[in-house]
């Protein structure tokens, strides 16, 4: 009787579904179908990020106040606005906005394919396919879709499935790396490593320098007994979060998406991001829209001093720095650097002063203390010098090492 | 068929009872449910401060934890919870309101006859503690072999070694008191999770401490989402801090004391942003090694040389990164054998749009990333995992999973909907399928486990001595809650608690139990674990799959390499496991 009833339910609950569907639409009036997200924390925003959304909000209800109820139009207007939550990575309100636009206009391929994107970010693979799948009927060799469609199937261990589409994918473009990596990531799961590595070689000569590539390789090497070729490639991965590559996969749409961040803190990631690849003009360009958007970015500001002096533009630099201390006199990391910089030029008592005065302001500073002590060691004061470098190395053991490698991205101190 | 949900089934029941209960919420079957909260109805009653002032410094939001302890060796689980507090105070530390408190377990019958419930009273001003820093974790182990468990505390600041001087009662009260100087283990700096281990086999508990970063309120700096919102940062805004090994030098007239090995050990080289720590051995050479959970970096994997260093194989061995070499946010850790081979396997817990990663171990202590595999990928994306252990919630022999679960970056409906905290999130329960290895999600069997919180400590034990293992949740900024187990006693179990000669729980031993039908378990012996939690020592085992009641034979691997044997143990009881009491046999070099 249970499996009765269960049945029953089962087979009439679509229908039910759809039935509350309508009548929810129905029993609303025409002018409030489409529903906005809530705009959180609209003060906090960045200016520039904050006009963006009221106006792509705008956008959305000018049309319904105006009652124009045209489905392409509304549709585009909120498709637009979700590309912009979708390029901020807020996912869900880019979601419900790409679900409306996508049921307000369905031949819209951006819709249906930026929405599988995003409900993938959220990890709700079955819609995702869904989306996938209405966007693949509009452009069947979009290479993007073809394959995040079968990275969803990989994820979701569902082999088979996956492996046709990077197939398909293969088909559409034969040297695609990441097409190659999914198969090899379906051998991999099927325990079939020599065929993974083919995949693998394959991908490996398209993007040597991907990280999901030369990891896969070595895991692959290593299943077959290979100590030394796993460590090869298992050595080039690199430890730092920052300097990892993804498998490069153009994607015409997804650019149209990230044209659209704007804001201090967006350049002042893509400088960071620069910066820890050495691609210093790149940086203090970035850095440098971050400090005009929000002068008060004082990180943004004590990077792109760093990055104006590894490209030799010391003048400016210091002219940096000086905004910093202007703003913030007490500012650690900036007095250690003007401290360094003074040494360097001669001026050994003015360094002395800085680098003073940042021990004071961050007493837990090894790299603070430790910049004193060099400092100390120069004028030929060794027992100073003894006591700061030990209270460096007593704060931070690894503190030398640091300082070696200076990281423009870090705090600093 | 083992009751496997199917999604669109529950979707049609819940249908059914939608119609027939009109727009009411229906109050979940508790009768069914696998676990229910008896935090309040055991007296154990607690809330978590974070200190937040809306500045959004860093630590705030990464507490706290929680220890399920025996510290006055009546039998039963006592109960450690960790504390926050103003991260700016306004006045002096010791008259903040709070602290770390310890409840005391007085079991008391329930109402089926033979059965027993957990009964807590705050104990804290009579115990001697007085841990009042800013509390992130804490674990637990008898560091002076005196019998009695020791506690030592992670903090945003000092850590606390806390001395168990149950040979010295006070008016018949176990007093704690502060050995941290003394024993040369304090810690300055952000510490995350702890761990004790015997690392060199001359029984004596070691130490190791997870350090995460040199955030400090001093250099606190604003981290703004894409958009230029305020947020929390993350690992990769601070240095990251290098972990800590302590030597326990055993104990002498000025009492115990530890060496600081970090550096031979070669923690000191490689700094990482720590959150979670287990020590196990992970090749079965019979020596414990370290695994690190990082946060954003590589994960390590300090395999122990046997002559005091150790060496990071983490990446060599695949449980650095996961399967596509991406270094995860990784945060709770467990290491257990879930797919029964045997050998330990790894489990992390990490970051909303990350899965949570499973490393199968291939028996050589080389792993592979097994998550989609295992079905623990996708149901994972969606959360943000801390506190989380390998259980057998109902003692049929296969190693369930439970992840508490908690948001690190607002999420924009809460914040919405004017929640000062926005980080809520439900905790997860997955089922193992057995044989081959499958997990199938299980959290709406446990109703409590939909009230979304910010989760973060899980420690895991039997409070009740019933057999089956319960979950204390720690929350930051909410209620602490008591998980107990309602099914696990319903099938057949055996207890051991593992016992050196000095009288304490030897943290690191392994035990294969063998039963009448030729099964074999193998589980270790730890309280760490989890995240900035300290589990229950004792050994459970679910025989539910074995079937049959008997006895059963114990082999017993202790960490100084020896080898014994114990036979005729019987189902249905905890039993004690006492070194150089078991018969001996061939024993590691």
């Amino acid at each position: 009787m249970k499996e009765l009833l269960e049945r029953f339910v089962l087979l009439a609950l679509p229908g039910a579904v759809a039935w509350l569907g309508v009548v929810t639409i129905g029993c609303q009036n025409p002018s409030t179908r489409v529903q906005l997200p809530h705009l959180v924390d609209a003060d906090e925003l960045d200016e520039p990020v904050r006009r963006q959304l009221l106006a792509s909000r705008d956008a959305v209800t000018r049309l319904q106040t105006a009652g124009d109820q045209r489905d392409q139009a509304l549709g585009r207007a909120l498709g637009n606005l979700a590309m912009v939550y979708h390029a901020y990575r807020d996912y869900e309100p880019a979601r419900r906005c790409y679900r409306q636009a996508h049921d307000l206009d369905r031949q819209e391929f951006h819709w249906a394919y930026l929405l599988a994107r995003v409900e993938r970010s959220l990890g709700h693979l079955d819609e995702s396919d869904d989306a996938f799948d209405e966007a693949l009927i509009l452009r069947p060799d979009y290479l993007p879709a073809l394959v995040w469609r079968a990275e969803n199937a990989v994820d979701d261990n569902r082999l088979v499935e996956a492996e046709e589409g990077f197939r398909r994918a293969l088909e559409v473009t034969p040297t695609c790396a990441q097409a190659n990596y999914g198969l090899a990531r379906v051998a991999l799961s099927r325990g079939d490593a020599e065929s993974a590595i083919e995949f693998l070689d394959s991908a490996h000569e398209q993007q040597r320098e991907a990280t999901p590539i030369l990891y896969s390789l070595g895991l692959a090497h290593r299943s077959l007994g290979d100590a030394e070729r796993a460590q090869f490639f298992l050595e080039r991965i690199p430890t730092s979060h920052l300097l990892r590559r993804s498998i490069a996969l153009d994607d015409p749409v997804m650019r149209e998406v990230h044209a659209l961040e704007l804001g201090a803190t967006a350049y002042e990631h893509r400088g960071q991001r620069a910066a820890a690849r050495g691609q210093y003009g790149l940086a203090a360009s970035e850095l440098r829209q971050a400090v005009i958007l929000d002068g008060e970015r004082i990180e943004a500001r004590h990077n792109l001093a760093l990055a104006l002096l590894h490209l030799g533009r010391g003048e400016e630099a210091r002219g940096e720095i000086d905004e910093i201390l202007q703003l913030h006199p007490d500012f650690a990391p900036t007095l250690v650097l003007l401290g360094r910089l003074l040494q360097r030029d001669g001026e050994l008592e003015e360094a002395e002063h800085h680098l003073r005065r940042a021990t004071k302001a961050d007493p837990a500073s090894a790299k603070a203390h430790l910049a004193l002590a060099e400092l100390l060691v120069s004028i030929g004061d060794r027992d100073a010098a003894r006591l700061a470098s030990e209270r460096a190395r007593l704060l931070d053991p690894n503190v030398e090492t640091k300082e070696a490698a200076t990281a423009i991205g870090g705090s600093g101190s | 068929m083992r009751g496997v949900i199917v999604p669109n089934r529950v979707l049609a029941l819940g249908m059914i009872l939608w119609l027939v209960g009109g727009c009411d919420r229906q109050n979940p079957s508790e009768p069914d449910a696998v676990l229910i909260d008896a935090a309040v109805a055991s007296g154990l009653s607690f809330t978590h401060h974070n200190g937040m002032s809306g500045e959004y410094y860093f630590s705030e939001m990464a507490g706290p934890g929680a220890a399920l302890l025996d510290f006055d060796n009546d039998g039963d689980l006592d109960v450690y919870l960790v504390q926050g507090r103003a991260l700016v105070p306004t006045a002096p530390v010791d008259e903040q309101p709070f602290r770390d408190r310890l409840f005391r377990n007085d079991l008391e019958p329930a109402s089926t006859p033979g059965a027993s419930m957990a009964r807590f009273s705050d104990v804290t001003e009579i115990s001697g503690l007085d841990s009042r820093g800013y509390g992130m974790g804490v674990t637990v182990g008898d560091v002076d072999n005196d019998g009695w468990v020791d506690i030592y505390v992670t903090n945003f600041g000092a850590n606390m070694m806390w001395r168990n001087q149950g040979g010295q009662e006070v008016s018949g009260d176990v007093v704690f008191s502060d050995v941290t100087e003394v024993t040369g283990t304090g810690d300055a700096r952000w510490s995350s999770s702890a761990a004790f281990l015997d690392f060199d086999r001359d029984g004596w508990l070691d130490l190791y401490v997870v350090n995460y970063t040199d955030f400090r309120i001093a250099n606190h700096k604003p981290c703004p989402n894409p958009q230029g919102a305020p947020e929390y940062c993350g690992p990769l805004a601070y240095r990251p801090q290098a972990d800590r090994l302590f030597r326990n030098l055993g104990d002498s007239d000025d009492g115990i004391r530890f060496e600081d090995v970090s550096f031979a050990g070669g923690m000191v080289e490689a700094p990482a942003p720590g959150l979670g720590v287990v020590t196990v051995d992970v090749d079965r050479d019979g020596w414990i090694d370290i695994y690190v959970a990082n946060d954003q970096a590589h994960n390590q994997l300090w395999m122990n040389q046997g002559d005091g260093t150790f060496r990071d194989e983490a990446l060599l061995r695949g449980c650095a990164v996961d399967a596509q070499g991406r270094a995860q946010a990784s945060m709770g850790i467990d290491a257990a054998d879930v797919d029964g081979d045997g050998d330990v396997d790894l489990f992390l817990t990490h970051l909303l749009s990350e899965t949570n990663t499973l490393y199968v171990n291939d028996g050589n202590g080389l792993f592979s990333d097994q998550t989609v595999a295992a079905g623990l990928g996708v149901p994972s994306l969606a959360f943000t995992g801390f506190g989380t252990a390998f259980f057998d919630l109902d003692n049929d022999g296969w190693l369930d999973l439970l992840t508490v679960n908690g948001e690190v970056r607002t999420l924009r409906e809460q914040r919405a909907a004017g929640e000062a905290l926005p980080l809520r999130q439900p905790n997860l329960l997955f089922r193992n399928r057995g044989a081959a290895l499958g997990f199938d999600d299980w959290s709406d069997r446990a109703p409590v486990l939909a009230q979304a919180l910010v989760s973060r400590g899980a420690a895991f034990g039997d409070v009740d001595n019933d057999g089956d293992t319960d979950v204390l949740v720690q929350n930051n900024n909410g209620p602490a809650q008591l998980l107990v187990n309602q099914v696990g006693s319903r099938d057949i179990w055996l207890g051991v608690r593992l016992i050196g000669d000095s009288g304490r729980d030897m943290l690191g031993a392994s035990v294969s139990l063998s039963t009448p039908d030729g099964s074999i378990f193998v589980r270790r012996v730890r309280t760490d674990g989890s995240y900035l939690s300290a589990n229950d020592p004792r050994l459970l085992f679910g025989l539910g799959r074995s079937g049959s009641q008997g006895t059963y034979v114990a082999d017993v691997q202790w960490p100084n390499g020896r080898q014994e044997r114990f036979s005729d143990l019987r189902s249905g009881r905890y039993q004690d496991l006492v070194e150089g009491q078991g018969l001996p046999l061939d024993s590691r070099p």
